[in-house]
C-alpha cells in the first residue's frame, strides 16, 4: 500500500507542475551537417484536412495533433504530401483544394537555416505573403483556409 | 527764323532734295550769314557741288538737323526744360550739342511752383511708414501674390514635376526659406501615448480575449472574435502585442521557476525519512504489474472524446507476461487501479500525448521547429483576412494561421 501511495503521490506532484514539465522536455538532436551545404533544397508541404466527419488521425501527424486541439475537429486527414527539390531564389507552385494556390519560394539557405517565402493565393487573389526563417529539417504550420466543412493545414519542411 | 531757314534748306540739298529754286535761296541765305565767312560765303553752293557743300556748312554751322523743329515745338507746348526729357526720347541725349541747340530754342526756363496741396508730407509719411512696416518682415508672399504667383505649396508641385522621380522639392523650398515640417513626428507628438487597452476590451469580451490569444476558441467563437476585432484595425497589433508579452511572461516564469522538486517537502509528511529511498521500490517491476493488472483495460478513447473529441485506436503496448503477482489478487489489483485513475487525471489535464494510429501512409512524423528555430521575418495579408501568428514555444510549432472571411 505504501507503493501504491508513493505512486499516486509522484504522479500529482507532476500533474501540478505539468507546465513545467513541458518546458523541460529536452532539446531535439540538431542536424549534425558535415560541412557542405546541399544546393538543393527539399521542399516539402503536407496538406491537412481538418474536419469533423469522422475521428481518424493520420499516424503522420504525430506531434502536431495535440496543438491543433483548440479547433475542435475531431479528424486529420492528410489530402496531399507535396515536395519539390529548390535552388535558392526558385519557386514551387502547388494547387490546393478551394481554387487556391500556395506558392513557396526558397530565398536562400545555409548550412542551419532556409528562408522560405509563402504566399497563398485564393482565386488567384493573393490573401498571404509571408517570409519564415526555419532550421532545416523542421516544420512550421500554416492554416486556416476553409474547406469542406473545416479548414486545411499546411505543414511546410525545408529538407536538406 | 531765317537762320533756320537756312539750315532747313541745307539739310534738303545735303540729302538731294531740292529744287533749284531752294538752292538759289540757299545760296542767297548763305551769303548773309555771318556765322560763315565771307571768303566762304560767295563760293559755296554751287550747281556742281550743292550737295557737299551744304554738308560742310551744317557742320560749320554746328547745327542739329531736328534741333530747330524740336526746340520749336517745345516753345510752342510748355516753355519749361524738358529738353533733356525730349532728347532721351528721341535718342539724342548723347549729344550735347543738339541738347543745348534746344534749349537754345526753348529758351529761359521758367521757375515753376510746386502746387501746395498737402500731398508731399503725406508721401514723405506714407514711404517711412512702409519703409517702418516692411523691415524685417517677409513680404514675398505678398509680393508673390501681387505679381501673381502662386503659394510655395503650388511652386513646391512644381518643382516636384519637373523634377521627375527625384524629389528636390523640400531642398528646393529650404532654399527658399520655407522649412519642411516632419508631418511624422508632428503627428506623434500631437497624439501622444494612446491606451488603446480600453477599446479592446469594449470590442471583445475578456474570455475571448484570453481565447483568442491563446488560439483556444472553437472556431466559431474564434470567428467572431475575430471580425469583432477587425471592426479596428489598430487592436489587431495590440493583440499582437499582447501575445508577444504572454510569450515572455511565460518564458520569464520558467525561466524563474526552474525545477521545482515538491516530493523532498512532500515525502516527510508522509512518513518517508529519505526521500530519494524508498524502501522495496522497483519502478520497472511497478509498471510491469500495472500493465498486466490493467489488462484490457482502455481508457484513451474516452479521454481523448472528453478533452479533444478525437477517437484514439489502443496503442500498441506489448503487455508482458504476469512475473511477480496472481491475476486474482485484489492486493495487486489496487496498485494498477490507482495508476489508472491518476493516468485518466493525467491525461484529463495536460491531454494525451499524441499517438494517432489510423494512418494511411506510414511515413516520418513531422518535427516542428522550436522558438528559436523559426522566425517570421515579413508577414502581409489581405484586407479581408485577419492572419494571427501563434509562435512556436516549447515543442509547439509555429502557427500562421488565416482567418478567412472576414468582413469589414
Amino acid at each position: 500500500m505504501k507503493t501504491a501511495l508513493f505512486a499516486l503521490v509522484a504522479l500529482m506532484a507532476s500533474l501540478s507542475f505539468g507546465a513545467l514539465a513541458t518546458a523541460q522536455v529536452p532539446p531535439r538532436p540538431v542536424p549534425v551537417s558535415d560541412g557542405a551545404v546541399s544546393r538543393d533544397v527539399d521542399v516539402q508541404v503536407m496538406i491537412v484536412h481538418a474536419h469533423n466527419s469522422d475521428t481518424r488521425v493520420d499516424s503522420r501527424l504525430e506531434g502536431l495533433l495535440q496543438h491543433l486541439r483548440h479547433m475542435r475537429y475531431t479528424g486529420y486527414t492528410v489530402l496531399d504530401t507535396k515536395s519539390e527539390s529548390l535552388t535558392d531564389g526558385n519557386e514551387a507552385n502547388y494547387d490546393v483544394q478551394g481554387d487556391r494556390q500556395l506558392k513557396v519560394e526558397l530565398v536562400d539557405h545555409d548550412g542551419s537555416n532556409a528562408r522560405l517565402r509563402i504566399r497563398m493565393l485564393t482565386n488567384g487573389r493573393k490573401v498571404l505573403d509571408t517570409t519564415v526563417s526555419v532550421r532545416r529539417d523542421r516544420s512550421f504550420i500554416v492554416m486556416g483556409p476553409q474547406h469542406d466543412e473545416g479548414v486545411l493545414v499546411f505543414a511546410i519542411t525545408a529538407n536538406y | 527764323m531765317m537762320r533756320d531757314d537756312l539750315t532747313h534748306l541745307l539739310v534738303r540739298i545735303e540729302r538731294g532734295e531740292y529744287t533749284p529754286v531752294e538752292l538759289e535761296r540757299a545760296r542767297t541765305l548763305a551769303q548773309q550769314d555771318d556765322r560763315l565767312p565771307e571768303e566762304l560765303r560767295m563760293e559755296v553752293l554751287t550747281d556742281e557741288d550743292a550737295q557737299a557743300d551744304a554738308g560742310a556748312l551744317l557742320s560749320l554751322l554746328d547745327a542739329d538737323p531736328f534741333a530747330g523743329l524740336v526746340g520749336q515745338a517745345v516753345f510752342d507746348g510748355a516753355g519749361i526744360d524738358v529738353a533733356d526729357a525730349v532728347l532721351a526720347a528721341i535718342g539724342s541725349a548723347e549729344r550735347p550739342p543738339v541738347a543745348d541747340a534746344v534749349r537754345e530754342e526753348a529758351g529761359p526756363v521758367p521757375d515753376m511752383e510746386v502746387p501746395d496741396d498737402g500731398w508731399l508730407p503725406i508721401a514723405e509719411s506714407l514711404t517711412h511708414g512702409l519703409r517702418e512696416a516692411a523691415l524685417g518682415f517677409d513680404i514675398s508672399e505678398a509680393v508673390l501674390a501681387a505679381v501673381g504667383a502662386e503659394s510655395q505649396v503650388l511652386v513646391a508641385q512644381a518643382v516636384r514635376e519637373l523634377a521627375g522621380d527625384i524629389d528636390v522639392a523640400p531642398a528646393v523650398l529650404t532654399a527658399v526659406g520655407h522649412v519642411p515640417v516632419d508631418v511624422a513626428a508632428a503627428v506623434r507628438s500631437e497624439a501622444g501615448v494612446v491606451d488603446i487597452v480600453q477599446p479592446v476590451m469594449e470590442a471583445v469580451e475578456p474570455a475571448w480575449l484570453c481565447g483568442i490569444l491563446d488560439g483556444q476558441l472553437p472556431a466559431e467563437q474564434h470567428r467572431e472574435a475575430a471580425q469583432a476585432l477587425m471592426r479596428d484595425g489598430k487592436l489587431g497589433l495590440t493583440m499582437t502585442e499582447f501575445a508577444d508579452i504572454g510569450q515572455k511572461l511565460r518564458e520569464v516564469l520558467r525561466a524563474e521557476a526552474s525545477s521545482v522538486d515538491v516530493w523532498a517537502s512532500v515525502a516527510p509528511q508522509l512518513g518517508i525519512a529519505d526521500p530519494e529511498e524508498v524502501v522495496g521500490w522497483d519502478g520497472p517491476a511497478f509498471a510491469s504489474a500495472l500493465r498486466t493488472q490493467a489488462g484490457p483495460v482502455d481508457v484513451a478513447d474516452a479521454v481523448m472524446l472528453r478533452v479533444q473529441q478525437v477517437s484514439v485506436a489502443p496503442a500498441p503496448v506489448d503487455v508482458p507476461k504476469p512475473a511477480n503477482a496472481t491475476p486474482n489478487s485484489w492486493r495487486s489489483a489496487v496498485p494498477a487501479l490507482v495508476m489508472i485513475a491518476a493516468a485518466a487525471v493525467l491525461f484529463m489535464m495536460v491531454g494525451l500525448p499524441t499517438t494517432p494510429s489510423q494512418g494511411t501512409d506510414n511515413g516520418p512524423a513531422l518535427q516542428f521547429a522550436s522558438g528559436s528555430e523559426v522566425t517570421i521575418e515579413e508577414l502581409s495579408y489581405a484586407d479581408d483576412v485577419i492572419v494571427h501568428v501563434i509562435p512556436a514555444e516549447g515543442d509547439a510549432p509555429l502557427i500562421v494561421w488565416v482567418d478567412e472571411g472576414v468582413t469589414l
